[in-house]
């Protein structure tokens, strides 16, 4: 067995496997623990971006509708030079934040674009609702952001588990077990060896 | 000299046959996409701007073509017109599409957009009463290009100009432009007889009743975020006499919905789709009307200024329509959604 191949079974060895397998299981809980949390965390942030997300789109098709309506209306060429007039751009700090150790970014708006007196009318109630739902639409982007990452690690750390409770433990189970049998197996030729030198030693004094 | 009228009637009815028909519109509209579009258009009198244009061509070039075949078009008219008429199409359409210049050149002087940029979009055509459009777009700061246009007929922007400072919004010196426009249009007309001038009171002053409406409208809104704005009167200089009582009204709030039915024929039936807040079929409900009243009037008199004046604006019509349809083209859009916004499809058997 090639797990097997440089086991000293020796008791010091064996004690230090012991120490090992402790420390080894107690992080398998903890990795256990922290996937619970992440699962939980994962399907929270999953309900919560299903419902923003069916309004949001049901949004984003009445704005997509009245800026197509203005191009056909106005004409590409107006459409860009009123566009063009917006001055203030949308400014946004991103700031990591931390759920179980996993990263992942909060935006905060620093200033958005000021539409208002700018645009005709055809283009200025598709700004508005553009920039009304702008923070929902960063908020949306967090948390996609915050799911994707979660779920990659919820992904690394049950494969992180699955490791150690079916490979890692196992073998380490497996070597306890060889050395324990090779100890035991030891102690009993000792215990062979001395009740034959000490029926040798007996014989001779006889 | 100018040749007369009968001759530049004739010239009318003769280009007339070079016009795109309803059904050929349509079939452009119902096209599957950009290539069968272009092919199409390569069958009319478009053929040369699509073979100058090639493949991949965008709807921003298309766009800059058709206004190019407008003024081409428009100039051939005016040459011969006599001297009146042709001051007062002068007034009406190149004034019109200075005034649209001026104003995207003061939106590009207000947000500090790159000269390449604003000249991209501005309309090829030549200054009228404006100054230079290079001189205009190569001020320094919008303040600049204000005071350039002092010396000319637009003059009175500059009134606007404070409260453009104090709002940071551009509203006020558009409708001074509109403004400026109009009472100009108002003007010209005694260069025609009184019995044309109730036709083309009928587009302009629909047109500026309900672009006042839809202005007032966008007013309302921006009101929530600036309680302070200024007297409406000095904003809606009562351009028609009817306009300020339903502008005030939409301003205090009353329901669109009661508005738009006590308007009467035929702004009820142009405003009606802002009820559903479709202000673009507005504009294209303008349009059509400006075709409806053109060709009733072309009906009455077919051989003086209505046959004229119907030329034209079915040439303004027709450029409309194909930018609409080169752009949904572009964007791939379904022919039912481009067909709703265009007005000559309307009218194919």
């Amino acid at each position: 067995m090639s797990s097997l191949s440089g086991v000293r079974p020796t008791k010091g060895f064996l004690i230090e496997l012991k120490r090992r397998i402790s420390f080894i299981e107690r992080g398998c809980e903890f990795l256990k623990l922290k996937r619970d949390q992440l699962a939980k965390e994962l399907s929270a942030s999953i309900e919560v971006l299903r419902g923003r997300r069916g309004t949001l789109e049901d949004q984003l098709n009445r704005i997509y509708d009245l800026v197509v309506s203005a191009y056909l209306s106005l004409g590409p060429a107006e459409v860009g030079s009123q566009a063009s007039s917006i001055r203030k751009e949308l400014a946004i700090d991103v700031l990591p934040v931390s759920v179980m150790g996993v990263l992942y970014p909060r935006i905060r708006v620093r200033s958005k674009p000021r539409v208002e007196g700018r645009l005709d009318i055809a283009l200025s109630r598709a700004a508005e609702l553009a920039s009304g739902i702008m923070e929902e639409l960063i908020q949306i982007a967090e948390f996609e952001a915050r799911v994707e990452r979660i779920a990659d690690e919820l992904g690394k750390t049950n494969r992180k588990v699955n490791a150690l409770e079916n490979i890692v433990i196992p073998d380490y189970k497996q070597t306890m077990k060889f050395i324990e049998d090779k100890l035991d197996e030891e102690a009993l030729e000792e215990l062979v060896r001395i009740k034959l030198i000490g029926g040798a030693l007996a014989r001779r004094r006889e | 000299m100018s040749p007369g009228l009968a001759y530049v009637v004739v010239r009318c009815h003769a280009m007339r046959a070079e016009l795109i028909d309803p059904e050929t519109m349509r079939s452009l509209a119902e096209a599957r996409d950009m290539e069968e579009f272009l092919g199409l258009l390569s069958q009319t009198q478009y053929k040369e701007i699509v073979g100058e244009a090639g493949e991949g061509v965008s709807a921003v070039a298309l766009e800059r073509a058709f206004y190019q075949k407008l003024i081409e078009r428009l100039d051939r008219v005016v040459r011969v017109a006599p001297k009146g008429m042709a001051e007062f199409l002068r007034a009406f359409y190149y004034m019109r599409l200075e005034v649209q210049n001026l104003k995207r050149i003061l939106r590009g002087k207000s947000s500090e957009t790159s000269t390449e940029r604003i000249k991209k979009h501005l309309i090829p055509v030549a200054p009228y009463l404006s100054v230079d459009f290079d001189d205009l777009v190569g001020a320094k700061t919008m303040a600049d290009a204000v005071n350039l246009l002092g010396r000319t007929v637009y003059a009175p922007i500059k009134e606007s100009l404070g409260l453009w400072e104090k709002y940071d919004a551009l509203w006020p010196l558009e409708a001074r432009l509109n403004q400026i426009y109009v009472e100009s249009v108002q003007g010209s007309l005694s260069k025609i007889s009184s019995e044309d001038r109730e036709m083309v009171r009928q587009i302009v002053e629909v047109e500026t009743y309900v672009e006042d409406m839809l202005s007032a409208i966008n007013w309302t809104r921006m009101a929530g975020e600036q309680p302070s704005l200024p007297p409406l009167e000095s904003v809606f200089p009562l351009k028609y006499g009817t306009s300020l009582r339903t502008i005030k009204e939409l301003i205090e709030g009353r329901d669109h919905g009661d508005v738009v039915k006590g308007l009467g024929a035929p702004y009820a039936e142009i405003v009606e789709p802002i009820i559903v807040d479709d202000v673009a079929l507005v504009r294209t409900n303008l349009r059509r009307h400006a075709y409806e009243v053109a060709r009733d009037g072309r009906a009455r008199d077919d051989f003086g200024f209505p046959c004229v004046m119907s030329y034209l604006v079915s040439c303004d019509v027709e450029r409309g329509d194909l930018v609409s349809i080169a752009w949904g083209k572009e964007h791939e859009l379904e022919s039912r959604k481009i067909l709703k916004y265009t007005v000559l499809p309307g009218y194919a058997p």
